[in-house]
């Protein structure tokens, strides 16, 4: 798998990196990391241009957030019907849209770098949410160009070592995420615990 | 606290979850960083290029051409499996070829 990837990006260059970087927005599972890198190394090696594969990556996951947010968006009126059918519902749907209006371009942000794994998820819940389409894309951008100048110059640094590298990113990123769920969860806990302290 | 536990029991097993998975990355993670080592050179590959490997093996271009049996031209990116298509070779046995070239190279280099 890793193997024909790397093959893949020797063989297409930034239109590789451009494409797995729409798909890995859309949910598709692809090492879309390990193909950051690997454009960074190739660009170091001197078979690609730096600037076409951070462009690449770049415009491939400004698009794709671009596409899960209008799908999200398509799906609001409908979310919002089923809502509207039971009273706790809509106040929950209610409560979630001020959420993403307060909150929303800052969520957007984190989901693109800090939180990558969560991006798909979040860029739906704001289009449907009803976040401005023009706090979205601002918010996106400067996120998406955080995540993929970040692999694109490891791999380029780093050229030699790449698979090893996506491989300790990978567990970085899984910690972050995994840890970030761990505070929110705990901090639920500690309030409850507080609520009910005689339990 | 038992009652605590009956109506959270979801969140603290879900909470126990993601801790456990944030221990596990995290360790993962730190072993990875340990063992890393960017001087090392990665092994041969067929998804690598011509460029590729002489980069990660800090092989000067023109050594490189002649140890991979090409002639010097403007060829797109390539991969040694497409070279070693070209050549009739499984691509085992033009890495082989490949890896030995280097080592001569090194050692008439007097590295």
């Amino acid at each position: 798998m890793t193997e024909s990837l790397l093959a893949l990006v020797a063989s297409w260059g930034a239109y590789a990196v451009a494409l797995s970087a729409f798909l890995s927005c859309l949910l598709v599972p692809i090492p879309t990391a390990l193909v950051m890198l690997a454009g960074g190394a190739f660009a170091a090696a001197g078979d690609l241009s730096l600037a076409g594969v951070l462009a690449a990556g770049w415009g491939g996951a400004v698009l794709g957030d671009q596409t899960g947010y209008r799908i999200g968006r398509s799906f609001g009126p409908a979310i919002e019907r089923l809502a509207s059918r039971r009273q706790k519902a809509e106040a929950t749907y209610t409560r979630a849209r001020g959420m993403v209006a307060k909150k929303g371009g800052q969520a957007v942000f984190l989901s693109t770098w800090a939180l990558a794994p969560l991006g798909p998820y979040v860029n739906f819940a704001a289009g449907a949410g009803g976040l401005g389409a023009m706090r979205f894309t601002l918010w996106d951008a400067a996120g998406e160009a955080i995540w993929v100048g970040f692999y694109v110059l490891m791999g380029y640094q780093f050229s030699t070592g790449i698979t090893e590298l996506a491989s300790l990113l990978s567990d970085a990123a899984g910690f972050v995420v995994a840890a970030a769920a761990a505070s929110v969860l705990g901090f639920v806990l500690v309030r409850r615990l507080r609520e009910h302290p005689r339990e | 606290m038992a009652a605590f536990w009956r109506r959270n029991r979801l969140l603290v097993l879900a909470f126990a979850i993601v801790l456990g998975l944030a221990v596990f990355f995290g360790v993962g993670a730190i072993r990875k960083a340990r063992d890393f080592d960017v001087a090392k050179e990665q092994p041969i590959a067929a998804w690598m290029t011509p460029r590729f490997v002489s980069h990660s093996w800090d092989v000067p271009r023109e050594a490189m051409m002649d140890i991979l049996r090409l002639e010097e031209g403007g060829r797109g990116r390539v991969t040694l499996e497409e070279l070693a298509e070209e050549k009739g070779l499984t691509v085992e046995a033009y890495i082989g070829e490949i890896e030995a070239g280097i080592a001569a190279f090194r050692a008439a280099q007097g590295k």
